[in-house]
């Protein structure tokens, strides 16, 4: 599965599609390089095909919005370096997402880190509502958890992926995002699901 | 709905909300690329800026007819900092080693 932006009007509106596999950095016969400006077309078209894309799963991680923009500009300002050399791969979006997503759990560990400081210093906040939507379900997950959750469920992704992106053996990916479920059934008070089988 | 596609709706729902402005994010990106081509020659014109004040206040404060007197007259020198001991004193504690 990957993603693609539409034109509608004047709106963009970028859709889960099967995967077309651009090659990026083609010239335009086999074996040619491509050129400055054709690489930096190629970087712009993939730029306008993936940013908003991973803006969102950065998005469904993190649960805010402007750091979810600056973490996926981020990620596509270290592509933008190495470019030349990414563009040539068969799925430079795969490598952008490995950038994307060790950003924002990094993100997750610090608000961890300074919501462990705040409650040293300040009065403790009240506790979560006992029926939280999805949503709020899923950010109530440990950040591995809600990692794999978000790439399961949002981008479809098998646990290889996962497990690729988090950093973690397949074992491990399977164990985060059963548990996941097994969480979010408690906190929505319904049946846990089956394990993964991909 | 079960779970897993309470999950899938409430997330591909949430994600349909996000519409970032693809071409000012592009924009700030190719901004923030040049940016950071920048830094080795801001070094660069920064030490070259800095030694050139140095210079100048080092030529403003040195006298160049005394330095020289001071090269062809190695005894007389009286520097700041330098030893005031003598060519004499260097003389006596030779002597009184040896002798």
């Amino acid at each position: 599965m990957s993603f693609v932006t539409r034109s509608h009007g004047d709106q963009a509106v970028t859709q889960k599609v099967p995967s077309a596999r651009p090659r990026w950095a083609a010239g335009d016969g086999p074996g040619q390089r491509a050129s400055t400006s054709e690489l930096e077309a190629a970087y712009e078209t993939f730029f306008r095909t993936h940013f908003t894309n991973v803006t969102r799963t950065v998005h469904l991680i993190v649960h805010d919005r402007a750091r979810a923009e600056d973490i996926a500009q981020d990620a596509f300002l270290q592509l933008f370096r190495d470019w030349p050399r990414i563009a040539a791969y068969e799925r430079p979006e795969a490598w952008l997402r490995r950038v994307a997503i060790p950003l924002a759990v990094r993100g997750l560990r610090r608000d961890a880190l300074w919501s462990r400081v705040r409650g040293l210093f300040l009065p403790r906040l009240a506790p979560a509502p006992a029926d939280p939507d999805v949503l709020e379900a899923v950010g109530r997950l440990p950040r591995a958890q809600r990692v794999a959750i978000v790439l399961h469920y949002y981008e479809d992704r098998p646990v290889a992926e996962i497990a690729a992106l988090l950093g973690c053996g397949e074992a491990t990916a399977r164990v985060h995002l059963h548990r996941g479920r097994r969480r979010l059934a408690e906190l929505l008070g319904e049946e846990g699901p089956d394990a993964p089988r991909r | 709905m079960p779970l897993d596609d309470r999950l899938r709706q409430a997330l591909d729902d949430e994600a349909a909300g996000i519409e970032p402005d693809v071409g000012r994010h592009l924009a700030v990106v190719r901004g923030r690329a040049r940016e950071r081509g920048m830094p080795a020659r801001r070094l660069a014109v920064a030490v070259a800026a800095a030694t050139a004040v140095v210079l100048l206040a080092w030529g403003a404060t040195i006298d160049p007819e005394g330095i020289l007197d001071s090269l062809l007259e190695p005894q007389s020198v009286s520097a700041p900092g330098a030893s005031t001991r003598s060519l004499d004193d260097d003389a006596s504690i030779a002597g009184a080693r040896t002798g």
